[in-house]
């Protein structure tokens, strides 16, 4: 489902350049979990951020269900981000303006749904999600969990093929870091939703089941990860 | 979709109420000086409209070249479109209006002076287009001794009742009856009256080619080209004037001005009217006010876009277009502007009555809510949101998500911009102010102008008829028994307004030349009366009686226009040269030369003029003491009721005559007040919200400052002295500019006072000054908060 060749991102730097993914291949296929790991610097969230196309890699080639992303117009891409990514982030990122049902329908409104349909996805939501009681309040009258599951509720509204998870629980106690991580998980098996998170912490790492590691831009290892976890 | 966008609009709305508030007020002053203005320039544009042949009548005014001047005149001589009638089929129709001026009518008890009465052919309802209360258009003046009223004059006669087929009396041997009532003339037309007679024997039979006194339209075909008619002049000039003017070297044509162009674009000899370029103006100047509102917009949106750019990054993340983020935050900005349309026509309803009295206008609220107008009110609305929202949209939806989303974002981008409309806001107020000092200058100027005699205090009373000024002897000597009455004389006309020309013979440095000279009939205490100076020779004196066929008295402009050496002892023919087979006419000496002074309102130049020694003349002059005026007036008013019982009292004073010559421009003058004043209140408006949200920004630095020992006034030099720098940058920019515009504003006045070095100055400080008083507040606040509270917060 995603293939990356060869890949780097730079920026300008003086006279030189400051590489931050150096020479990345990757594949990712359908109904993966995997977590992207390393420490500050690293280009964890680079990494994401080309892998969700919100920034372009400066070389190598990145192939989305075997499209050449690099050679996608904006509107083809934009068609990716309604129909096929959804996002997570890790400061949850809600449009402080809008109530919790609002924010679920907004996706639902750029993928051009219909009211009705609209309506029954965010209420089936608010209901998978625990939140029916919630979907009139604001994102700063909720507790950080709360939000963050409304972020992961808007992200799979518009039925995504993967999402992209940039430490989602990075700012949760670990109780509610356990209890996004398992939704996460259950998405994936459940739903056969591609995973990709970036974490910092080994533990969430583990609900994966490949571990990518990232040091200094490079790709360090391939990780199989232990299957016992359930 | 759209629900959703005008959801978050309303919701950032009512969250930043500081902001709204700033870009509301702003734009609600903006949209309603903008309606205001637009109010204005549609009635300008709307002058004689009404008539239904507007389209197909054209005015025909006079153009009288004589050697040394052009002059241009609204009046014709009576056969001149009769003749035209006559001899061109494609003239479908005329009309003349002779001018009778003040009439005196007489109902019974009731007698009112009527001002603006004329007498018409019967086709004037043909022409145009008035609405009969009463009687019948078709035959309203057809017959000798009609009269056709508005329905203002016929109230004041009549009351409430009938007035077809009254009778109304000027004297005891003519009276007219009334044919019809009209509504009153609207207010826009370039031509009122309040009352039509149909022509007199006199009138009807004036065929004279040498006497220009009247006003004639003609109805000619639809889309004629004038220039046909036009070509025609020189051959009616050979036939039937150059007999009389020609040995004159006066030459004579005539123009046909199309009737709705006359308010705005006609430009004779005395005529008040509109002016094509105010309209133009005030246009530019609603413009300016919509744009400095959306300027504050488009400052205070982008400047708050670190807010927004969250949202931006998300939506750009689920798949939104940069277009549709663009539909969104112009969606807000037009959301801002057609409430503030909403706030701005409840404004409109309240400001109207005193905009009428600033503006001299009538404009009706209903007038505002016509279909057609609402819809160009809305549509300018529309696209001053679309304008406030294009820079804002344009640059907000061009965050990457990437980077917003990271939250190391820092607006820092379109700042530059923001600086560009600062400054533009303040290039434009300041241009403004430069602008309605310079236009109050002027004003001013012409009011305290040495007119070269002393216009205060001076009574005119206007003798309608020739038969009372017989006993004017009498009152004169009553009213000098008065202490208070300093001085009586009486002359042809008002001091205030000396019109006409008239033909003399005059003894030039190469003979004995014909050439129009302003006439003025003068008693023998006139010059005295109005503290009007002889520079040569003497006065009139009523000892030396022979000087009213003897002796003339001439002004320096006359002088110099003969080019005399010694102008006394100079040969005036009072009439012509004389003709081949009749009397000389009697010829006069130039006996004195009076100081020039200025014979109309300052729009005019002096010119050259011959006063005539006449006693009894038709308007007298009374030179009272300013204290205890209200008696003395009270005492001429009795006194003048004793001698003549039959005749009103009415008088006016001088120099109220003098100044309405000048409330055209009095009128725009405070309009253009007004609305410079608002411009910069809306400029400061931003200015603030600017400041504010740059002061919020910089907190923590000044806290830092602070804590390293920055003293308050350092830290308020600190923040004023960006907006200082900036407004510094518009004054090159206004200066010229404003400097150029007047330059040329001021050419339309023949008397004009110089623009000054220290108006500039004083406008750029007190900019500053504006500038200051409105940054200040936020710079201390600032920087005297505890420091402590700042940093803690971070």
């Amino acid at each position: 489902m995603i293939s990356l060749q060869n890949v780097s991102k730079y920026y300008p730097a003086g006279f030189g350049k400051t590489y931050v993914l150096r020479n990345i291949t990757l594949d990712i296929n359908e109904g993966e979990f995997v977590s992207i790991m390393g420490p500050s610097g690293s280009g964890k969230s680079t990494l994401l951020h080309i892998l969700g196309m919100l920034e372009e890699p400066s070389e190598g080639e990145y192939l989305f269900f075997d499209q050449p992303v690099q050679k996608l117009s904006e509107k083809r891409r934009t068609e990716l981000h309604r129909n096929y990514i959804g996002f997570v982030f890790q400061a949850y990122h809600l449009i402080d303006e809008l109530t919790v049902y609002e924010n679920i329908e907004t996706p639902l409104l750029y993928k051009g749904m219909s009211s009705s349909e609209r309506k029954s996805r965010v209420a089936e939501l608010l209901d998978r999600f625990n939140m029916v009681a919630k979907k009139d309040l604001f994102p700063s009258q909720l507790s950080g969990g709360q939000q963050q599951l409304v972020g992961i509720a808007r992200a799979v509204a518009s039925q995504p093929k993967v999402i992209f998870a940039d430490e989602p629980t990075g700012n949760l106690h670990s109780d509610h870091a356990k209890e996004i991580m398992d939704l996460f998980k259950k998405l994936n098996k459940e739903d056969g939703v591609t995973i990709v998170q970036v974490t910092h912490s080994e533990v969430n790492a583990e609900y994966g089941n490949r571990i990518l590691r990232l040091k200094d831009g490079w790709l360090e290892s391939f990780q199989v990860p232990s299957l016992e976890r359930e | 979709m759209l629900r959703n966008y005008l959801t978050i609009a309303w919701r950032n709305i009512l969250k930043d109420k500081f902001y709204s508030l700033i870009n509301i007020l702003g734009l609600t002053i903006g949209v309603t000086c903008g309606l205001l203005l637009l109010l204005y320039v549609t009635d300008e544009l709307s002058f004689d409209r009404y008539h239904k042949k507007a389209d197909q009548i054209y005015r025909i005014v006079s153009y009288i070249t004589e050697p040394d001047k052009i002059n241009k005149w609204q009046s014709t001589q009576p056969p001149l479109v009769t003749s035209l009638k006559r001899d061109y089929p494609f003239v479908e129709n005329y009309v003349r209006f002779f001018p009778n001026g003040r009439v005196a009518f007489r109902q019974g008890e009731k007698r009112f002076y009527e001002e603006d009465v004329y007498a018409a052919d019967s086709t004037v309802f043909d022409v145009f287009t008035h609405k009969f209360i009463e009687g019948d258009p078709k035959t309203a003046l057809a017959r000798p001794g009609s009269v056709v009223l508005t329905e203002k004059t016929a109230r004041k006669f009549f009351g409430e009742g009938a007035a077809l087929g009254q009778t109304l009396r000027t004297n005891d041997t003519t009276s007219y009856q009334v044919t019809g009532v009209i509504e009153d003339v609207p207010r826009n037309s370039h031509f009122t009256f309040n009352a039509l007679l149909s022509l007199s024997p006199n009138e009807r039979k004036a065929d004279g080619w040498g006497g220009f006194y009247i006003v004639s339209y003609l109805v000619l075909p639809k889309n004629f080209d004038t220039s046909i008619l036009e070509s025609k002049f020189p051959q009616l000039y050979d036939k039937n004037m150059a007999s009389i003017f020609k040995r004159m070297g006066i030459k004579i044509t005539y123009q046909l001005q199309p009737l709705t162009s006359i308010h705005l674009y006609s430009k004779l000899d005395g005529e008040a009217n509109g002016d094509i370029s105010y309209v133009y103006i005030f246009s530019a100047v609603a413009f300016f006010m919509l744009l400095l509102a959306s300027i504050n917009y488009m400052n205070l949106a982008t400047a708050r876009s670190a807010k927004r750019s969250k949202e931006v990054g998300l939506r750009k993340v689920m798949g939104s277009l940069r277009s549709a983020l663009m539909a969104q935050f112009l969606t807000e900005s037009v959301l801002m502007t057609v409430l503030s349309l909403l706030l701005s026509l409840l404004f409109v309803a309240l400001l109207l009555p005193f905009f009428n009295s600033v503006s001299g206008k009538e404009i009706q609220f209903r007038e505002l809510i016509q279909p057609q107008f609402m819809l160009i009110a809305l549509s300018i609305v529309v696209f001053t949101g679309f304008i406030s929202g294009s820079y804002p949209a344009f640059y907000l939806s061009s965050f990457e998500p990437a980077t917003v989303l990271k939250g190391s974002f820092n607006a820092k981008g379109g700042s530059f911009f923001r600086k560009t409309l600062v400054v533009v806001q303040f290039a434009i107020s300041l241009i403004m102010l430069i602008c309605t000092w310079i236009v109050y200058d002027q004003l001013n100027y012409m009011r305290d102008k040495d007119l070269g005699y002393d216009r205060e205090q001076v009574l005119t009373i206007d003798y309608q008829d020739r038969q009372p000024r017989d006993r004017y002897n009498r009152l004169r000597s009553d009213l000098l028994a008065n202490p208070n009455v300093r001085s009586v004389a009486t002359a042809s006309s008002p001091t205030s307004n000396i019109g006409g020309r008239v033909i003399f013979g005059v003894e030039s440095n190469a003979g004995l030349k014909e050439m129009g000279f302003k006439p003025m009939g003068v008693d023998h205490d006139y010059l005295q009366t109005m503290g009007m100076k002889v520079v040569a020779g003497r006065a009139f004196s009523d000892k030396i009686p022979a000087d009213t066929s003897n002796g003339v008295l001439v002004n320096q402009a006359a002088v110099k226009r003969m080019g005399w050496k010694e102008p006394l002892g100079k040969k005036v023919l009072l009439g012509g040269l004389p003709q081949a087979g009749q009397p000389a006419p009697p010829t006069a000496l130039v006996v004195g030369v009076v100081k020039d002074f200025h014979q109309q309102s300052l729009y005019m130049p002096i010119e050259p003029m011959i006063m005539l020694y006449r006693p009894n003349n038709a308007v007298m002059h009374i030179k009272i003491d300013a204290k205890n005026a209200d008696k003395t007036v009270e005492f001429i008013g009795q006194k003048w009721r004793e001698i003549y019982p039959d005749h009103l009292f009415e008088y006016r004073f001088l120099d109220q005559d003098f100044e309405s010559a000048y409330k055209a421009d009095e009128l725009r003058g405070r309009i253009f007040t007004a609305f410079s004043g608002l411009t910069i209140l809306i400029a400061c408006l931003g200015l603030f919200g600017l400041a504010t949200f740059t002061t919020e920004q910089r907190v923590k630095e000044i806290g830092v400052r602070k804590v390293m020992g920055a003293s308050v006034s350092s830290v308020v030099l600190l923040l004023s002295k960006d907006f200082t720098k900036l407004v510094l940058f518009s004054f090159p920019i206004a200066i010229p500019v404003a400097w150029y515009s007047m330059d040329r504003w001021l050419q339309h006045f023949p008397y004009k006072t110089d623009i000054g070095v220290w108006v500039f100055v004083l406008a750029c400080v007190l900019t500053l000054l504006i500038c200051w008083t409105t940054v200040v507040y936020q710079s201390i606040k600032a920087a005297i908060a505890n420091p402590v509270k700042s940093l803690r917060s971070e």
